[in-house]
């Protein structure tokens, strides 16, 4: 035993030490395990919400101190401690009544449980055997006996339970009525500083106490911590994970706590409250988180929760590095969704909106899509909703009359240098034609393209011919008289319409004549115009020709158009005969053409290549299809598919559709294309706010599977409402008229040139439930002024029946009229009642402003419109509610109210008894008496 | 025995921080009610005066006519004067609001009312100055119809109808706001303006473009002066003692 020899194959000594060392290693990593679990983000802005939250009301709570009367504090003090003064003289009484207080109680628990209630159950029992005894046949006289007597016995118990307690009752009461003056105060007190109270709850519960360390403690926070994921669960609106769908889960709100609370507003980011919440995220809005959510809208991986994971976009260069600083945000990649830049979110509407015609709190979406319609994208590129509109181009069937062929060369080979402001696309001179070769070909291709043009364009001569004007009163007269709602014109900045063409350099493009035949009927050159009448007198028409004959652009004028080359001319046209008839057969099809012949081909050939047809009508094209790629669920296509060139761009579907916008032909950089097969696309020249705009409608194109139950403008009378609407912006209603509360786009001018407004066109806003429908039908057939007074007024629209019916049945619908909207008229007045209304209607002098029949106001700046014409074309409960307060139904009216809300009070006591509903009433009865009499 | 020796000290650490520097509620209200009388803004002894004058070409006045209305036309002789831009011979301007936008603190709305009176046709004052829940009481002296439409933005705007003569119409503002424009849709000439604020110190130009501001307590001031044609001027600043009565002068440059 003297030596003890170890004969196993390890030294202990060294294994205890590798063991000593990998456990601290290993204690060390569960420890840092634990700790980063802990530390998590997430968790952090949790804790620094309740920070947050804590600080803000004790902020709040200061504010709410502040707000306290104390003078009223002080003497309510003083008060309860009068009171409680008071109460001391009383103690004996109080003692007293505190000690029968505790015998009745006594008394009524025994009287309940020792009396009462066993003899209730001792009833039911016997009850029982009685029913038992029957059964059997036995007798049954005596039990029957025996439960009357409980029952009487029950009925005693009951009234002296009754009793006692009405004793209980009045001691509460004695209790109370000597107490009722330090309880009063206490409840004031507590009235007054209610707000104090409230906000002193919040700061404890967001402050950390014992409760929050134990149950958010590391370790201990997997059983019940407040500290959690917070998320959302949307069944409806499934994620599209390729080949299965699952249900979307957002967890947004883990991090961006205040995202549904009101109060932080100005808080910092990510506890900042929804911008919106009135129409967004809130429990009450249209669109509330439970139903919504967050990802539906904004994109991104709605389950994770780390800054980057959740796949955070930024909304420039900026933003991204401001991210990396802060929040080491990286680019995402890989991930099913990123969300949308912030900018672009509006798109995201299009998912349930996309069918209706404008969407109003998306503005910048309404006019993406506006602008994807008048620049003519739509033409090119199918996109669903938007299909089967008119044309964004002028109808070149009758070109022939209506322009020279010089001007038509010199404007497409580059449209700026005739007007910045114009809408035609540069499709020449970019930077994938401009080499030498490129230049001479699509000279060659412009040139054939015109004379086809021209080919194939029928005869037009204008019937008139233009008097000599003043261009000073044409100036005026445009200005004034409304074309600036459509039209844009650099002689005024104080607001610029784009819905039609900018007339600044019109008088290098058009004839005298043209333009004065234009003006006095549209539809002369062109029947399908949308452009109106606008019912001018032939001076004043010819004033406006003077006008804008002068508008011309010189060194436009003075520029050569651009010279074609038949050799290249005859080269083009052998690239497209080569893959039919081989070279030399393409050589003979050549010579068999004569010089026309040629012209027509490559000109045929080169419109269908530039797709011209997209934007205008033009003969043999009738039917041709748009030769873009579809855009209906752009937003949603691989990035991978999207073909980037060698550009340095960010691969992202932002990026790709803004490079696109800013130079479309810069993919064919480096590349080494053929010259018909390059890049097409023409180069729009978009403003900044114009591209943003447009980008956010692409993106919107995605293909998101929404019930149908969320869509919009699909349920009830929406299908009814959105032809309406359809026609509202085929026409460009809203250049002049506030429709829902949107649009009204002249009014920038009155209000930057300082304009009454109330010169402007109106507002429709409650337009369904002011006019009466047959009147409303006749106006829009047939045109006349309701304030003949005013420059600006309707113009005449060749509206189709369907059209009328269209815009009536939608305002109508949208002030919810019932069908059919037809409106029926009672009232009457009595001999006495019309006595009182006239001296009435004379006291208010409603006349002072409103025109009666004939009569003109003295003062027509002042002037309001016919009260003849009340009893046709209004609705009687509009009227009395217009008179009630104009204001509501529209917000600047001139019209006063006689009767100011909510007091009601009638200026005029005397008639009707000071009745203010009657006094209305009867006005309206006789504004439609008169307008029947006359 | 680790973890509970954590707890312990969570539990001590956590029960310290919230015993301490805990206020019973009352000590906390009483603290505050103390401090609250001892804030409570009070009118001062120093004042600001001056001159507001226009430079450069004085416009002539304006004359338009009131016929249109035979009431109005009956109370005039031949056209009426303009009053958008009044100066006298030195160019001094009438009719413009002096106020402090910055120094002052809040003041409780007197209980004497403002009054706006409609009387040939023209309101009167042209312009004025109101405290945030001061009443102003609009009056009708005419024989004829007046609607008051005050074109407030911060404020509610209203546009209240005044058929009968001496009817009166009672309103008070909720909000600082300058200027308000208050119009007559019936008669287009009429129009004028109003400032609500939330302390006493504002003062409107007579005849002669002079204005006094009172009762300033000591401290540094901001004010800038209003005109219905020139808009606002550049602030000045003030910095006054008790009792001491400062000069601050304002001109506008009239457009040539």
């Amino acid at each position: 035993m003297a030596d003890f020899k170890d004969e196993r194959a390890y030294d202990s000594k060294t294994l205890t030490k590798v063991f000593l060392w990998s456990s601290l290693v290993l204690l060390i990593c569960i420890i840092w395990m634990i700790w980063k679990d802990y530390n998590r983000p997430w968790k952090n802005y949790q804790r620094q919400f309740m920070q947050l939250q804590r600080s803000m009301a004790v902020d709040q709570k200061t504010e709410a101190i502040s707000d306290i009367d104390f003078v009223k504090y002080k003497q309510l003090r003083l008060d309860l401690a009068q009171a409680n003064n008071d109460l001391k003289s009383h103690e004996d009484e109080i003692d007293k009544l505190n000690d029968q207080a505790a015998k009745l109680d006594n008394q009524i628990f025994k009287a309940k449980t020792v009396n009462y209630q066993p003899l209730k159950a001792q009833i039911d029992a016997d009850k029982y055997s009685y029913a038992e005894a029957n059964k059997d046949g036995k007798d049954t006289t005596k039990l029957n006996t025996k439960i009357q007597s409980e029952i009487d016995q029950a009925g005693a118990y009951t009234q002296q339970l009754f009793d006692l307690q009405q004793q209980r009752d009045q001691v509460t009461k004695d209790l109370a009525d000597i107490n009722s003056k330090r309880d009063d105060v206490n409840a004031n007190i507590n009235k007054m500083l209610a707000d104090y109270h409230l906000l002193k709850a919040k700061i404890d519960k967001n402050s950390f106490g014992f409760v929050f360390y134990v149950r958010n403690a590391m370790l201990l926070d997997f059983l019940s911590p407040t500290i959690q994921i917070q998320q959302v669960v949307l069944k409806n609106l499934p994620e599209d994970l390729y080949f299965a769908k699952t249900m979307r889960v957002d967890r947004c709100m883990t991090c961006h706590q205040a995202i549904d609370k009101k109060g932080f507003e100005n808080a910092p980011e990510p506890f900042r409250t929804h911008p919106h919440l009135d129409l967004y995220v809130g429990p009450t809005s249209q669109h509330p988180m439970d139903k919504v959510g967050c990802t539906i809208c904004h994109g991104g991986m709605g389950q994770a929760i780390d800054f980057t994971t959740c796949a955070h976009v930024p909304n420039d260069e900026e933003q991204a590095k401001l991210w990396k600083e802060k929040y080491g945000w990286e680019a995402p990649e890989g991930v099913q969704s990123t969300m949308l830049p912030l900018k672009y979110t509006e798109g995201s509407c299009l998912k349930c909106h996309g069918t209706q015609e404008f969407i109003n709190n998306a503005p910048k979406l309404d006019r993406g899509r506006e602008l994807m319609v008048t620049r003519g994208c739509v033409g090119c590129h199918k996109v669903k909703n938007l299909e089967g509109l008119t044309k964004a181009g002028p109808s070149l069937i009758r070109v022939k009359g209506k322009l020279k062929e010089e001007f038509v060369e010199k404007w497409v080979w580059d449209p700026k240098s005739y007007n910045a402001a114009a809408r035609m696309p540069s499709f020449f001179q970019q930077t994938n034609n401009s080499d030498d070769e490129a230049l001479a070909k699509t000279k060659a291709e412009l040139h054939s393209i015109v004379q086809y043009l021209y080919e194939h364009s029928a005869n037009y001569a204008p019937n008139e011919n233009a008097p000599a004007g003043s261009i000073a009163n044409g100036k005026k007269v445009f200005k004034e008289i409304g074309c600036l709602a459509c039209h844009g014109i650099d002689d005024v900045t104080s607001h610029h319409a784009d819905f039609a063409p900018d007339l600044s350099a019109i008088g290098s493009k058009l004839s005298a004549a043209f333009v004065y035949t234009w003006i006095k009927n549209p539809r002369h050159f062109n029947p399908d115009t949308r452009m109106p009448v606008l019912r001018l007198t032939n001076q004043e028409a010819a004033d406006v020709t003077a006008y804008l004959m002068s508008k011309k652009n010189k060194t436009f004028d003075e520029m050569s158009a651009p010279q074609a080359d038949p050799a290249v001319r005859d080269d083009l046209i052998q690239t497209y005969l080569k893959p039919l008839y081989g070279i030399d057969g393409a050589k003979t099809q050549l010579a068999q053409m004569d010089d026309k012949a040629r012209e027509q081909y490559l000109g045929q050939k080169s419109l269908s290549k530039y797709g011209c047809f997209g934007c205008h009508m033009i003969q043999g094209f009738e039917t041709a299809q748009g030769i873009g790629t579809e855009l209906s669920d752009w937003g949603t296509k691989q990035v991978g598919q999207l073909d980037f060139g060698t550009t340095d761009l960010e691969h992202t579907h932002e990026a790709f559709v803004n490079a696109k916008l800013e130079n479309p032909r810069q993919f064919d950089k480096d590349k080494s294309v053929a010259f018909q097969d390059r890049l097409k696309m023409p180069n729009f020249r978009l403003n900044p706010e114009d591209k943003e705009a447009i980008v956010t409608a692409v993106l919107g194109l995605t293909k998101t599977y929404v019930p149908d139950d969320m869509i919009a403008g699909i349920h009830g009378n929406g299908p009814l409402l959105e032809k309406g609407r359809r026609v509202i912006a085929n026409f460009n209603c809203r250049g002049c008229h506030l429709i829902e509360d949107q649009g009204g786009r002249i009014r920038e001018m009155y209000e930057k040139e300082n304009i009454d407004l109330s010169l402007a066109p109106p507002n429709l806003r409650k337009e369904g439930s002011k006019i009466q429908v047959e009147w409303f039908h006749d106006f829009l057939l047939n045109v006349h002024p309701i304030r003949p007074w005013l420059h600006i007024h309707m113009p005449s629209f060749h509206w189709s029946d369907e059209d009328i019916s269209n815009v009536i049945t939608y305002f109508n619908l949208k002030d919810d009229q019932v069908y059919p909207f037809t409106t029926i008229v009672t009232g009457q007045l009595s001999a006495n009642e019309l006595t009182q209304t006239k001296a009435m209607f004379a006291k208010l002098q409603c006349q002072k402003c409103h025109i009666f029949g004939t009569a003109v106001p003295a003062d027509l700046s002042t002037a309001a419109p016919d009260l003849l014409q009340v009893h046709s074309r209004l609705k009687p409960d509009w009227v009395v509610q217009w008179l009630m307060n104009p204001e509501a139904l529209m917000p600047g009216a001139r019209m006063p109210s006689f009767w100011p809300q909510p007091d009601d009070k009638s200026p005029v006591p005397h008639y009707f008894h000071g009745d203010s509903e009657k006094q209305r009433e009867a006005l309206r009865d006789y504004l439609f008496m008169l307008g029947k009499a006359n | 025995m680790e973890l509970k020796k954590i707890l312990t000290l969570l539990a001590v650490a956590a029960l310290l921080t919230a015993g301490c520097g805990q206020k019973s509620e009352d000590e906390e209200l009483m603290e505050a009610a103390n401090g609250a009388a001892k804030t409570a803004a009070v009118l001062g002894t120093a004042s600001v005066s001056g001159t507001v004058s226009l430079t450069g070409k004085v416009p002539g006045t304006a004359l338009f006519s009131v016929d249109a209305d035979p009431v109005c036309k009956a109370q005039h002789t031949g056209m009426v004067k303009d009053e958008t831009v009044i100066t006298d011979a030195k160019g001094d301007l009438k009719n413009v609001m002096v106020y402090v936008t910055d120094g002052a603190g809040s003041y409780p709305a007197p209980s004497a009312s403002v009054s706006l009176n409609q009387k040939g046709c023209m309101y009167s004052p042209h312009v004025f100055g109101i405290q945030v829940g001061q009443a102003l009481e609009i009056v009708n002296d005419d024989p004829t119809l007046h609607n008051v439409h005050c074109m407030a933005v911060t404020n509610d705007s209203f546009n209240v109808g005044m058929p009968n003569q001496g009817m009166v119409t009672e309103k008070k503002f909720t909000k600082a706001e300058a200027p308000v424009k208050f119009k007559c849709d019936v008669h287009g000439w009429m129009h004028c303006f109003a400032g609500v604020f939330t302390n006493p110190f504002y003062a409107v130009t007579g005849d002669d473009g002079s204005f006094k501001i009172n009762g300033l307590p000591a401290g540094n001031y901001t004010l800038v002066a209003w005109q219905e044609q020139y808009g606002v001027s550049a602030p000045q600043t003030v910095a006054v003692k008790d009792g001491e009565a400062k000069s601050v002068n304002f001109t506008f440059a009239a457009a040539n």
